[in-house]
């Protein structure tokens, strides 16, 4: 009776220890990362668009991903009847879940999908602004507005490690107007971090570069 | 990433659902794209209903500050687009009823006049579209040399397409 139980003990002991060693340690890290695609913003519009993007990302729990998104934006658009400007900062907080399984986990790569909640404050000025017709030309005043805006996302993206605690990946959002500050004269051609202003919804994309911070237990040089 | 890495993430089932869905995201999203007004600036639409009159057979629409007439024509309009003073809160449109006389080798000019008091609002909707114009018409004023009854519909000039006032003669 006693052998038994002392092998039962063993094989419980030992399957305990297995366990044990199969267990890789979590990673603990901060992953920041700056959107390089808001530097084309002035190439892909028709407008003067210029704005930039970081972001913070880390994982608390085995497969999310707390993400913390800021930026700042600006777009401006002069003729001959009008000068308009609109610029402000944005914030964007949001969760994401990695599909990857748990092997492309340890490497800390990412295939995830998520959502966000986004707000902006941004101002926007209007002036110069002519209009002509067959009577004449008037010349019309628009006050500057202070505005705000919350909205929410869905994200799908990728990061893939090129060197060593570097990556690279793209987020896709699709994102859906919650409520905005009532526009006056003039509605938002653009919203900073959201987009059109005339659109209840719309897409998006990042590219990004990040660097992760290695905060606690390092990943083991198994190499890429 | 590794070659491994990249196979993995492309056999996953996921992307396929990915693509499908960005598809469709894609169309819903253009779905709810504006379009702008056909008139930057509101027009004033008048109609004109022919009642009792069947000899006038010329009809010009027209202010005297404008280079242009508004409407000049044998045929008789049912409707005339007059663009709005935006100078002003105020204009007036002068209708000409050219009449031919019995004896059919004369004829004579008969002028009514439609005046509107009004305010405007301009605003922007979409800075692609431009600023765009719409009025508010406060009192209307006319003659009846040759009107027979004149209806004041719409109060509101806007992009919406309906007559304003309605004459008939």
């Amino acid at each position: 009776m006693w052998k038994y139980l002392i092998s039962l003990l063993c094989l419980v002991q030992l399957a305990q220890a297995q366990v044990t060693l199969e267990e890789p340690k979590r990673q603990v890290f901060v992953r920041f990362g700056v959107d390089v695609s808001r530097l084309g913003l002035n190439v892909m519009s028709d407008y003067n668009h210029s704005g930039f993007e970081m972001s913070l990302d880390a994982e608390v729990k085995y497969r999310y991903f707390p993400t913390l998104e800021a930026g700042y934006n600006k777009l401006s658009h002069q003729t001959e009847s009008i000068n308009y400007q609109s610029d402000g900062n944005y914030f964007r907080l949001g969760l994401d879940y990695n599909i990857l399984n748990y092997r492309q986990r340890f490497d800390r790569n990412l295939f995830f999908v998520g959502a966000r909640y986004g707000f902006t404050a941004f101002s926007q000025q209007t002036s110069d602004v002519f209009l002509t017709n067959e009577w004449g030309t008037v010349e019309l005043d628009f006050a500057p507005e202070d505005l705000s805006a919350h909205w929410v996302e869905a994200v799908i993206g990728l990061r893939g490690e090129i060197f060593k605690n570097f990556y690279m990946g793209y987020t896709i959002r699709v994102k859906q107007m919650l409520t905005h500050t009532e526009y006056g004269d003039i509605a938002p051609y653009w919203i900073p971090g959201f987009g059109k202003g005339s659109r209840v919804r719309t897409m998006g994309m990042s590219y990004s570069l990040f660097y992760a911070i290695p905060i606690k237990n390092p990943k083991p040089d198994f190499g890429n | 990433m590794s070659l491994d890495n990249i196979k993995i993430v492309l056999m996953n089932r996921w992307i396929l659902y990915f693509f499908i869905g960005l598809g469709l995201l894609f169309m819903s999203c253009n779905s709810t794209e504006s379009s702008c007004p056909g008139e930057s600036i509101s027009q004033l639409r008048i109609g004109f209903t022919r009642e009792t009159d069947s000899t006038t057979n010329h009809f010009i629409v027209y202010h005297p500050l404008l280079a242009d007439s508004i409407y000049d024509s044998i045929v008789a309009p049912k409707y005339v687009d007059v663009p709005m003073d935006v100078t002003s809160d105020s204009m007036a449109v002068f209708i000409d009823f050219i009449i031919a006389q019995t004896d059919s080798t004369s004829e004579i000019k008969v002028t009514d006049v439609v005046a509107i008091t009004y305010k405007s609002h301009s605003y922007i909707e979409n800075l692609d579209c431009g600023v765009l114009m719409d009025f508010e018409i406060e009192e209307v004023y006319y003659t009846h040399n040759h009107l027979d009854t004149f209806y004041f519909r719409n109060k509101d000039i806007n992009s919406e397409i309906v007559n304003h006032v309605e004459i008939s003669y």
